[in-house]
């Protein structure tokens, strides 16, 4: 089995593309380079084109004819979508999942079964282990989960409000009308949260609800109002600076434990130490603390101010807890008080 | 010197840079020294022109550098799948790609012969200097259009004849295909060998490029802790898969974290090992020969060689679990006994109530037991001990002591600590437990 195949690669989608296209409309030769600059690579246009419009080019392919100062397609309709054994059998690999199942009603869960009675899944259940995952995964083999996923779902292709019950962690009942627009997932605690915006004392505030604290939601079938329209709201972007030293194979465990964070780094040869400055969400900073933590020694947290505080602190605290006898005189500012954290 | 070409032949020569470029980005040009000078530059410029919005340069005490970037808990399609899209043809393959599917689809139960002959008299036109494909060329792309499942072949005495497939596209009503969107927006990013899903949508969206950023059909979700380099080890993965599913013992050409030499394992695979928080995946594999269990990570594998069905691969397969049961993560029981890990903790119930929470969602097979007010011990049983320090390491400002039965490694996790507090300045006096390492 090969998955790098001759049969799928970026050119043959853009020559698909500009034979549908062709089956519309002639194509003039300017139609065909901005299609070429729009689907392809850097370099596509200076590979591809001229093998496209040039039928004298000895590596010519040759599926538009040139007519006058349009290109026509040569196939007799559109071009073929091909079925692919190799993706089917994943897609049925997948389907043994509960998680897939919240996208499929059971009318479109039999149907697409009915589809692939003759696919052999590709693995069977079991054959991946999540070793790390939280126990308290998202229920997903729960119909009312089910349901609350799809009407969220719905809302957000429709853009629709939706009303919600939602039981807040920290007690208490939210209901509202909500603006859903984003599903956020992690794999680190298997949990789908979704995003909204809610009007709370005339004021828009963003949310980010836990599916799972989800009692109800019903779509209220009204678009969006002008002043509930989402949008991302601006995160406060943070930037560490990290100093990681190749500590029992330092480099390896934290270059690509944090490659999901957008960073950049540089060797120093001197020290034999990277410098990486590290761009977070300041509310993901509390994660972000725990991570840094659990590399020990090999990373040392040198800014923002509040972030190495925070290390600081805790490390501090860790001391005096395991060795209560001896003091540990804090070498910077009195702001070492021992503070709350929060993971 | 022949032209560059953009679209290559072999992904393991992207597959080294692309890993190496995005998470080791501040490795210069001369440290990429595995391979040569010139096949770094190549590789540079195809990686630029594949990805432009990924690449960046910094000129730094070392020379230029070279790295990927991403931010990837804002992407709804990961942008290295498009790695996958660069394989190399040639003009034959190109033209025979969409001529024969558009014969066979007027036209079914065609042997190759009659498809050769037909392909002359229709689209003649599409092959330039008149260099039609002779019946070998087209019989191979007919075959490989079948084992993909493009074509159905059926024996007709002595001949072969092929006939056209519906694509999924074609047999899924409107509501179903709306549904497969998001299923497979979804599973392209957050299930194994995604890049499967990615193609199965891009055949479902015509004229689209499911990008970074682009995509007429955009995708509601975007994730955390998302790994996007994993794709990258998608042929490995698929590969182990296979041995998996006809009960194969392998052999294994993986590279040495130590010394970066190419060394040969040999056993079966059973199962897929992932970890979401570190960002690693191994395969838990049975060595039957001398009898012992070991992990390989993904990323250092190189090359698999199947090699025959064994009778006893269902017995192995259930034997992992109960192999596997008191590790914490990938150690494999390598001693007759567990090791203990006592640790004692502060923890203020009413203030802190959300360490607690954390403690029994990711504590595993471990107890926690409150000792009284504000006080707790946890306590496990594992193969091996280091596996359980990164996590105890997020527990640092609770933990008043720690023992265990691996005296050895509970000394280091003390050690650990001394020097985390000397890195602070929290210590300014020599400690007595020595250098850690």
């Amino acid at each position: 089995m090969d998955l790098f195949s001759n049969l799928d690669n970026r050119y043959y989608r853009i020559i698909h593309t500009l034979l549908l296209q062709a089956q519309e409309k002639p194509l003039s030769r300017t139609d065909i380079i901005e299609t070429i600059n729009r689907m392809g690579f850097a370099e596509t246009t200076m590979c591809l084109a001229d093998r496209l419009l040039d039928s004298e080019n000895p590596d010519a392919l040759g599926v538009l004819r040139k007519d006058g100062l349009c290109y026509h397609s040569i196939l007799s309709g559109f071009p073929v979508i091909g079925r692919d054994l190799l993706e089917l059998r994943w897609l049925k690999a997948i389907l043994q999942e509960e998680r897939a199942r919240l996208f499929l009603t059971p009318a479109l869960t039999a149907e697409l079964d009915a589809i692939l009675e003759d696919v052999d899944p590709l693995f069977p259940a079991g054959t991946f282990e999540a070793i790390d995952v939280a126990e308290d995964a998202d229920p997903y083999g729960s119909e009312t989960y089910a349901q609350i996923f799809r009407t969220l779902l719905e809302a957000i292709r429709r853009k629709r409000l939706v009303k919600i019950a939602y039981e807040s962690p920290k007690g208490g009942r939210l209901v509202g009308n909500f603006a859903p627009y984003r599903f956020e997932y992690s794999p680190k605690d298997d949990k789908f949260r979704v995003l909204a915006t809610f009007l709370v004392k005339r004021r828009v505030r963003s949310y980010t609800l836990n599916l799972s604290r989800i009692v109800c939601a019903e779509i209220i079938d009204a678009p969006w109002p002008p002043f509930l329209q989402p949008k991302d709201r601006p995160e406060q972007i943070e930037t560490a600076e990290l100093e990681i030293t190749n500590i029992r194979n330092g480099f390896e465990r934290c270059f690509i434990q944090l490659s999901i964070y957008d960073q950049e780094s540089e060797f120093d040869e001197e020290t034999g130490k990277c410098q990486m400055r590290l761009r977070y969400a300041l509310e993901e900073e509390s994660e972000l603390v725990i991570t840094l933590l659990s590399f020990g020694p090999a990373v040392k947290v040198l800014g923002p101010e509040r972030l190495r505080r925070e290390i600081v602190q805790r490390i501090q605290k860790q001391m005096m807890l395991m060795n209560p006898m001896k003091g540990y005189p804090s070498t910077a500012s009195n702001a070492y008080a021992s503070g709350d954290s929060h993971e | 010197m022949a032209p560059f070409q953009e679209l290559i032949k072999d992904f393991n020569k992207i597959r080294y840079y692309a890993r190496d470029f995005f998470i080791y980005g501040y490795r210069s040009r001369k440290e990429h020294a595995i391979r040569s000078p010139r096949s770094y530059d190549n590789e540079k410029r195809r990686l630029e022109s594949y990805l432009p919005e990924m690449i960046h340069w910094e000129m730094g005490s070392r020379g230029k550098r070279v790295s990927m970037r991403a931010k990837p808990n804002t992407v709804a399609f990961n942008p290295l799948h498009a790695l996958w899209e660069t394989r190399a043809f040639t003009r034959n393959d190109g033209l025979l790609q969409f001529l024969i599917p558009d014969l066979l689809r007027k036209k079914t139960g065609l042997t190759a012969g009659q498809i050769t002959d037909q392909l002359a008299l229709q689209y003649g036109e599409a092959f330039a200097g008149g260099n039609m494909p002779d019946a070998m060329t087209v019989r191979n792309k007919l075959k490989d259009m079948t084992e993909m499942g493009w074509l159905r072949s059926q024996k007709s005495g002595k001949t072969l004849t092929y006939t056209l497939l519906p694509s999924l596209a074609e047999c899924c009503s409107p509501p179903l295909l709306d549904a497969l969107s998001d299923l497979l927006a979804f599973s392209a990013n957050m299930s194994p060998l995604g890049i499967l899903g990615y193609r199965l949508y891009s055949r479902l969206h015509d004229d689209e490029v499911p990008g970074a950023t682009t995509g007429n059909h955009c995708s509601p979700f975007r994730y955390r802790h998302n790994y996007l380099f994993h794709t990258l080890d998608d042929q490995i993965l698929l590969e182990l898969l296979d041995c998996m599913a006809q009960g194969r013992d392998a052999e294994f050409q993986s590279r040495s974290r130590r010394t970066e030499a190419l060394v040969s394992k040999r056993g079966v695979p059973v199962r897929i090992l992932t970890s979401a928080r570190h960002g690693r995946r191994f395969v838990l594999t049975y060595n039957r020969q001398r009898k012992y269990w070991f992990t390989l990570r993904l990323d250092r594998i190189e090359s698999i060689r199947g090699f025959h069905t064994i009778d006893d691969y269902a017995a192995i397969r259930a034997l992992s679990r109960t192999q596997m049961a008191d590790s914490w993560g990938i150690s494999t029981p390598l001693k007759p006994e567990n090791e203990d890990i006592i640790v004692r903790l502060a923890i203020d119930e009413v203030r802190e109530k959300h360490a607690i929470t954390r403690i029994l969602r990711e504590g595993k097979h471990g107890v926690l037991t409150r000792l009284g007010e504000n006080a707790f011990e946890y306590r496990i049983q594992v193969s091996d001990s280091t596996e359980v320090f990164p996590w105890l390491r997020t527990l640092i400002s609770r933990i008043v002591g720690i023992e265990g039965s691996n005296e050895a490694a509970i000394k280091r996790f003390k050690r650990d600590l001394t020097h985390m507090a000397r890195m602070y300045g929290l210590i300014e006096e020599v400690p007595d437990h020595g250098s850690v390492q």
